[in-house]
């Protein structure tokens, strides 16, 4: 790796790293607003070091050149593991304070939600898991967290949702090339405007109206402010965490779960297609190919899920509120979980039928260009129509000229094997990474512990970032081997892989171990 | 009211202001609605949960999925 590749990556990852300390520095509200005294020394270390070293970097190759391609899925892949590591901090920090008191501070006792996350492996677990918009958590009892660490995790899940890159390039305001490389580089394409510059602004402007009206909206339906507030962030970004021990489940409202299926929805729609509607163009929502297979999947999938949990439970409006809600969280890749707590029957009791059918949706996910992960639908139509499209070619004669027609793009014979080779090749290696992260999981936990469904479902729910979980993941019952394979499918499902396998082959050839 | 906005619209003394007039959709209603809504969640943090609360939060939500709704019906009576 030369100064080429060190110095466009180094002075971005300065950048990214200047702006996460602005965010941890605000967040000191929250402990001064909830008088958690002890909370704020850990936020201001996290500041201090992230600006030093961001300060560090961006100044020292201030010089450097415009990202081209490379450089910018070099810097989506380390700036993000970058930015996950300094988020742990926090949850670091707070948590060793409150574990080792210092004399002079007053702190709360420390409940076995904090002593997990003193362990550096689970506070790295945490953040990877909200930045990535994941929801998976070694916290074992939410609620008894400090409101400080509560916000920490929907705030990271919030700026994970749009992206660590859209947020960085929206404060620099840079325009040119460099800034649409680093906006692809985050597994977005379409944008918004000509300029890159006012795409990620209006993807802002329209994140922050819909996070209000979704807090907003939940304090209507009755939830307590600060729970509306955390719910309404960390569901439209389909993250997932959430401030009571239990998630959504434990409110056990149906009123609650209504709200949050249109808010899980929209985060599961490009931002494009949103800023058609709100220009009043509504027919964007029906034009766009994504919308209406995201459609389609739900009400297909709901009614699969549906018949698969019905036997389980008592009535089929009993069933009807668990498998919608499930399914909706599922695809969305948001992760709130009802089937638990107090429902009748958790997810781990579900029958093998239906966690097989979930695992669909969380491989699939929603639109690209939304808050949500997976391989996203945009890639599933590309693939059923590339295959419907190379299967009728044995029907006509060599000479026929074809073209693959993708929504309202005719695509010739160069353009369609490129994209559809694309998507084939982004399918393959999640299913690959899917695959080894199943057999990891089959050697390291405890023989019949949890059957295959359980598993494949968990590493299914890490990779697609969604969240909901069957009980493997928590602090104790996951090994260490697991938490690191967790960590590596929770960041290689957000960045879809390919800038994650470069920076590392860039990495060895550095290092000569590629030759 | 409109016509104030628009020609308010690139020199508005607020960075937040300047940032979400330019930044949103072309509509100064919608810009509107925006601004509002992180003080009417400040408002409710301070006075809680009250009949007059409920009531500014209500109508304010259903203001919003109205004009949205008004703005779509009369963009496609216009196209259609």
């Amino acid at each position: 790796m030369t100064r080429d590749y060190v110095a466009p990556v180094g002075r971005d990852l300065g950048w990214m790293l200047r702006v996460l300390s602005g965010v941890v520095f605000v967040s000191i509200l929250i402990p001064l607003v909830w008088q958690e005294y002890y909370a704020i020394p850990g936020l201001a270390i996290t500041s201090i070091v992230t600006f030093a070293l961001g300060w560090g970097l961006s100044t020292r190759f201030a010089d450097a050149d415009t990202p081209n391609k490379l450089h910018g899925l070099m810097i989506a892949a380390t700036g993000w593991f970058t930015i996950t590591i300094f988020g742990s901090l926090p949850f670091l920090t707070i948590s060793w304070i409150v574990t080792n008191p210092p004399a002079i501070m007053v702190t709360p006792p420390p409940s076995s939600s904090i002593e997990a996350l003193a362990n550096p492996l689970n506070a790295l677990f945490e953040s990877m898991s909200g930045f990535t918009g994941t929801g998976l958590t070694m916290v074992t009892n939410e609620g008894a967290l400090p409101h400080t660490l509560q916000w920490w995790r929907s705030l990271t899940e919030w700026i994970g949702g749009v992206g660590v890159i859209v947020l960085t390039t929206a404060v620099l305001a840079r325009p040119g090339s460099g800034s649409l490389t680093l906006y692809k580089s985050e597994a977005r394409s379409q944008k918004i405007h000509p300029s890159i510059v006012s795409t990620v602004r209006t993807i802002w402007w329209i994140y922050v109206f819909f996070t209000s009206l979704s807090i907003l909206l939940l304090w209507l339906a009755g939830l307590p402010l600060w729970h509306a507030i955390n719910h309404g962030m960390t569901a439209i970004s389909t993250g997932g965490f959430a401030v009571i021990n239990g998630s959504i489940g434990a409110y056990n409202d149906p009123l609650i779960e209504v709200v949050l299926l249109p808010i899980m929805i929209a985060g599961g729609i490009a931002f494009p297609v949103h800023y058609l509607v709100l220009q009043g163009d509504l027919d964007g929502l029906y034009d766009d190919l994504q919308t209406r297979w995201f459609a389609a999947v739900l009400f297909i999938g709901t009614i699969f899920l549906y018949l698969g949990v019905l036997p389980a439970y008592d009535g089929a409006a009993e069933a009807l509120r668990y498998s919608g809600f499930q399914f909706v969280s599922a695809v969305t890749a948001t992760g709130f979980q009802t089937a638990t707590g107090p429902a009748p029957r958790s997810l781990s009791a579900w029958p093998t039928v239906a966690l097989l059918i979930m695992v669909f949706p969380m491989i699939i996910g929603a639109a690209a260009g939304s808050t949500a992960g997976g391989i996203k639908i945009i890639r599933l139509a590309m693939l059923i129509k590339g295959i419907r499209f190379r299967i009728l070619s044995a029907f006509y004669p060599g000479s026929a000229v074809r073209r693959l027609q993708f929504d309202d793009r005719i695509l010739d014979k160069e353009e369609a094997p490129r994209e559809v080779g694309e998507a084939v090749i982004i399918s393959f290696l999640w299913l690959v990474f899917l695959t080894m992260s199943v057999f990891t999981l089959i050697l390291i936990l405890p023989s019949d512990a949890y059957p295959l469904e359980m598993i494949l479902f968990e590493v299914a729910s890490a990779q697609g970032n969604v969240g909901l979980s069957t009980g493997i993941t928590g602090p104790e019952s996951l090994p260490a081997t697991g938490k690191i394979a967790f960590i590596m499918n929770m960041w290689i499902g957000r960045l879809e892989i390919v800038p994650i396998l470069l920076t590392f082959r860039a990495l060895f050839s550095w290092r000569s171990i590629y030759e | 009211m409109e016509e104030y906005l628009r020609m308010s619209r690139d020199r508005p003394r607020s960075h937040i202001l300047r940032w979400v007039i330019n930044s949103g959709p072309d509509d100064q209603i919608l810009n509107i609605f925006h601004i509002l809504g992180l003080p009417l969640i400040t408002v409710v943090a301070a006075v809680g949960r009250t009949m007059l609360t409920t009531s500014i939060v209500t109508g304010y939500l259903v203001v919003v999925a109205a004009y949205i709704t008004c703005k779509s019906y009369r963009s496609c009576a216009a196209h259609c």
